[in-house]
C-alpha cells in the first residue's frame, strides 16, 4: 500500500518525459499552423492561377478579333477553345473544375466582362474559402476587355 | 538549478520560433501578392495597349481606351494613365517607334502601367508604399485586305476567241459570279507540287508555271491551255513577310478569282509579243482582224496592308488597232485606241479593326477608270488626216464598302460615262469626213441618199457603225470586290 503510494507519488513528481508530453501537446498546434500556412499558401495560387488564367483567355480573345456585337460567335469561341487550350497551361488549375465560363456585357456600356468560374470544393483550404469568400467555394476570375 | 532545469524548453524552443515563421509566413504571402499584383500591372498594361491599338487613327480615341482599360481592370488599382504613358507608333521588324507627325500611318500603340505594391511585411517595419511596379506592353495591329478590280467583260470581249478553243463551255461562265475563287495560300501550294521542291510562297511565285496548270487550278477542272509558262510573280503581288512565309503556313486572308488568272496570264502571254490578235464584227463588216498589244498586264493585290506602297490593282493596259480598213472602196481607216487601266488603291482611310457596323471599313481613294484615247487616220486619194479624239474617263473617284459588304463580297462597279460615249465618239469621227475632197466621190456612189442635204451617207453610216463598235470592245463597267478584310491584333512586347 505504502509501495503504491510512493510510485504515485513518484510519477506526479517525476519530470522524465516531460519534454515528449510537450511536443505531444505542440505538435499538433505545430501542424495545424504548418497545414494552414500550405493551404493558405496554395489557395493564394490556385485564386492566382484562376485570375491569371481570365487575363490570358482576355488577352487571346484581344487578339482573335474585335467586338462581340460584330462576331457573335466570339464567347462560344473562348468557352470551346480558347478556355480549354489555355487551362491546360497552368499547373495549379485542374480542367474539369473550371464550372463556368461567363461572357457578357459590363454594366459599363460597350465593354464586355469575362468571367471564370473555378470550382474551390473539396481542397483543404475550403473552409478558408468558404470564410473569405461569404460561404461560396467558387473562385472567380474577371476581366474587363473588348470596349466599344 | 533554474539555469540547468531544462523543463519546458519544447514549449520555450516554440514560443520564440513561432514569430520567426509567423513573420516567414508573412513574407512568403507578401511575395506571393507581390507576384500576383505584377502580373496584374502586366494585364492592365497588355489589355489596354490591345484595346488602344484598335484606334491606332485616332489619339484621343486609343488614349480613352487605354485608360478605361486600366481604371476598370482593377483588382489593384494602377495609377491613372497619363498622356505620356500612352504612345502610339509604328512597329516593324521588333522595333516600336513612336510616331512622328508626316510619318507613316501608326499600326501599334505601348502602354506604360504603374502600381503602387503594398507588402504587408514591408508596412510593419515602416517602409510601407515604396515599391512601384512598372510594366510596358506594345500591342501592334494588321489589317489586310484582298481585292479585286476587274473590267472582266473587256476581257472577255477581247479574249473571247483566243479563249474558246482552250475553255468551251468554260468561257461562257468566266465572268459569271460563280466563278471561282481561290484562296493563295491554297492556289500555290497545289501549284508547288509540279516544282522543284520549293520552300517559300515566295519561291512559287518565282517560278514558271504551266499554264495548263495554272488555268485547270484556275477552273477547279482539267482544261487544255496554250503550250508555256508563266512567272505568277509577274501578276500576284504579295508582300515581302508573305513572300518569305514558309509553305504550308496559313496566309492570313489572300483571295484571288479564277478569271483573273486566266485573263491575267494571256496578258501575260501578249505582254511578251505572242500574237493575241482577234477578229471582231465591226458595224455591216464581219471578222474584221483587229491587232492587240498589251502594253501592260493587270496587277493582282492580295492581302496587302491599307496605305502601303503597294497596295493598289490595276486592270491591263491594252492598245487596239485597226489598220488599213477600205471604207466602200474610197476611203482607208486606221484606228488605234488605247484602254487606260483602271486602278484602286487602298487607302488607310478606314480600318476594319475599328469596331461599329455601320462605318466604311474599306476605302479604296482614288479610284479611276477610263479610255484614254483614240487614234484616227483616215486617207483618200493619198490625202491622209489624222485626229486623236480624248475619251472620257471617271476622274478620281472614292469607293467604300461596310464590314458587311466585305462579309457578302458584294462588288461595286464604276466606269467611264457610259451613256452617249459612243455615239459622239462616232459622231466626230464621222465629222472629219468634211475635211477630205469626198463630194465628187461620194455622190456617185451615195445612191439617191448621197444627194439628199442633211441626209447620212453610206460612208458616213458605215464609218460611224465601225467606230462605234471598235470602241464598244473596250468600254464596260469595271468591278471592284473585296474578297476578305481581316484584323490582326497582336501583343508584341
Amino acid at each position: 500500500m505504502l509501495d503504491d503510494r510512493n510510485r504515485a507519488k513518484k510519477i506526479i513528481s517525476s519530470e522524465e518525459g516531460s519534454s515528449t508530453v510537450e511536443f505531444a501537446i505542440l505538435f499538433p498546434a505545430f501542424i495545424t499552423l504548418i497545414t494552414g500556412c500550405c493551404w493558405l499558401a496554395l489557395y493564394a495560387v490556385v485564386a492566382g492561377n484562376v485570375q491569371q488564367m481570365t487575363y490570358e483567355v482576355a488577352r487571346q480573345t484581344l487578339q482573335f478579333r474585335v467586338d462581340p456585337s460584330v462576331s457573335p460567335d466570339l464567347c462560344q469561341h473562348i468557352g470551346d477553345v480558347v478556355v480549354p487550350a489555355m487551362a491546360e497551361s497552368f499547373s495549379a488549375i485542374d480542367p474539369a473544375r473550371i464550372s463556368a465560363v461567363r461572357c457578357a456585357p459590363a454594366s459599363q456600356p460597350g465593354w464586355t466582362e469575362l468571367t471564370l468560374v473555378y470550382n474551390g470544393a473539396g481542397h483543404g483550404f475550403s473552409p478558408l474559402l468558404r470564410a473569405m469568400n461569404n460561404g461560396s467555394e467558387e473562385i472567380v476570375g474577371r476581366a474587363l476587355i473588348m470596349g466599344g | 538549478m533554474f539555469r540547468t532545469n531544462d523543463t519546458g524548453s519544447i514549449t520555450t524552443a516554440f514560443v520564440l520560433i513561432l514569430p520567426a515563421l509567423l513573420v516567414g509566413g508573412a513574407v512568403a504571402l507578401d511575395l506571393l501578392m507581390l507576384n500576383v499584383h505584377r502580373s496584374h500591372v502586366q494585364a492592365q498594361a497588355d489589355f489596354s495597349a490591345l484595346e488602344a491599338v484598335r484606334f491606332v487613327s485616332d489619339e484621343e480615341q486609343a488614349f480613352a481606351q487605354a485608360t478605361e482599360s486600366v481604371a476598370l481592370n482593377d483588382q489593384f488599382v494602377a495609377r491613372a494613365l497619363s498622356r505620356q504613358q500612352v504612345t502610339l507608333g509604328r512597329y516593324h521588324d521588333g522595333i516600336f517607334v513612336p510616331k512622328v507627325a508626316g510619318g507613316p500611318r501608326s499600326n501599334a500603340a505601348q502602354v506604360q502601367a504603374v502600381s503602387d505594391s503594398f507588402m504587408s511585411v514591408s508596412a510593419l517595419l515602416g517602409r510601407g508604399r515604396d515599391s512601384v511596379i512598372q510594366r510596358d506592353a506594345v500591342a501592334a495591329v494588321h489589317d489586310s485586305v484582298s481585292f479585286a478590280l476587274s473590267n472582266c467583260l473587256v476581257s472577255l470581249n477581247l479574249f473571247n476567241g483566243i479563249l474558246r478553243p482552250f475553255l468551251g463551255a468554260e468561257t461562257d461562265v468566266i465572268c459569271s459570279d460563280g466563278v471561282l475563287r481561290l484562296k493563295v495560300d491554297a492556289l500555290l501550294e497545289t501549284l508547288s507540287a509540279d516544282l522543284d521542291a520549293p520552300m517559300t510562297y515566295g519561291e512559287v511565285l518565282n517560278s514558271d508555271i504551266a499554264l495548263n496548270t495554272l488555268w485547270s487550278a484556275a477552273l477547279g477542272v482539267s482544261v487544255d491551255a496554250p503550250q508555256g509558262s508563266v512567272r505568277l510573280g509577274d501578276l500576284i503581288h504579295l508582300d515581302d513577310s508573305d513572300r518569305r512565309t514558309r509553305l504550308g503556313v496559313r496566309l492570313p486572308g489572300g483571295t484571288v478569282s479564277g478569271s483573273d488568272l486566266i485573263m491575267g496570264s494571256l496578258e501575260l502571254f501578249g505582254e511578251h509579243a505572242v500574237d493575241l490578235d482577234l477578229k471582231a464584227d465591226l458595224g455591216p463588216l464581219a471578222q474584221v482582224p483587229i491587232s492587240l498589244t498589251v502594253v501592260e498586264p493587270r496587277r493582282i493585290v492580295t492581302n496587302v496592308e491599307p496605305g502601303s506602297p503597294e497596295a493598289y490593282a490595276e486592270t491591263a493596259q491594252i492598245r487596239l488597232g485597226v489598220n488599213g480598213l477600205d471604207l466602200l472602196g474610197l476611203v482607208k481607216l486606221n484606228l488605234g485606241l488605247e484602254i487606260a487601266r483602271a486602278s484602286a488603291r487602298l487607302s488607310d482611310e478606314a480600318t476594319i479593326c475599328t469596331p461599329g457596323d455601320d462605318a466604311e471599313v474599306v476605302v479604296f481613294n482614288p479610284v479611276t477608270a477610263g479610255l484614254l484615247e483614240l487614234k484616227v487616220e483616215l486617207s483618200v486619194l493619198g490625202l491622209t488626216i489624222f485626229d486623236t479624239i480624248d475619251l472620257v474617263d471617271t476622274g478620281p473617284l472614292r469607293v467604300g464598302f461596310s464590314a458587311d459588304d466585305v462579309a457578302q463580297q458584294r462588288s461595286k462597279e464604276f466606269s467611264p460615262r457610259l451613256e452617249g460615249v459612243l455615239d459622239d465618239t462616232a459622231d466626230e469621227v464621222v465629222g472629219l469626213l468634211d475635211q477630205l475632197p469626198l463630194s465628187g466621190l461620194t455622190r456617185p456612189l451615195g445612191g439617191l441618199l448621197g444627194g439628199v442635204v442633211g441626209a447620212v451617207s453610206p460612208l458616213d453610216e458605215l464609218l460611224g457603225a465601225i467606230v462605234h463598235d471598235f470602241v464598244g470592245l473596250a468600254i464596260a463597267p469595271a468591278t471592284l470586290t473585296v474578297y476578305d478584310a481581316e484584323c490582326s491584333i497582336r501583343l508584341v512586347q
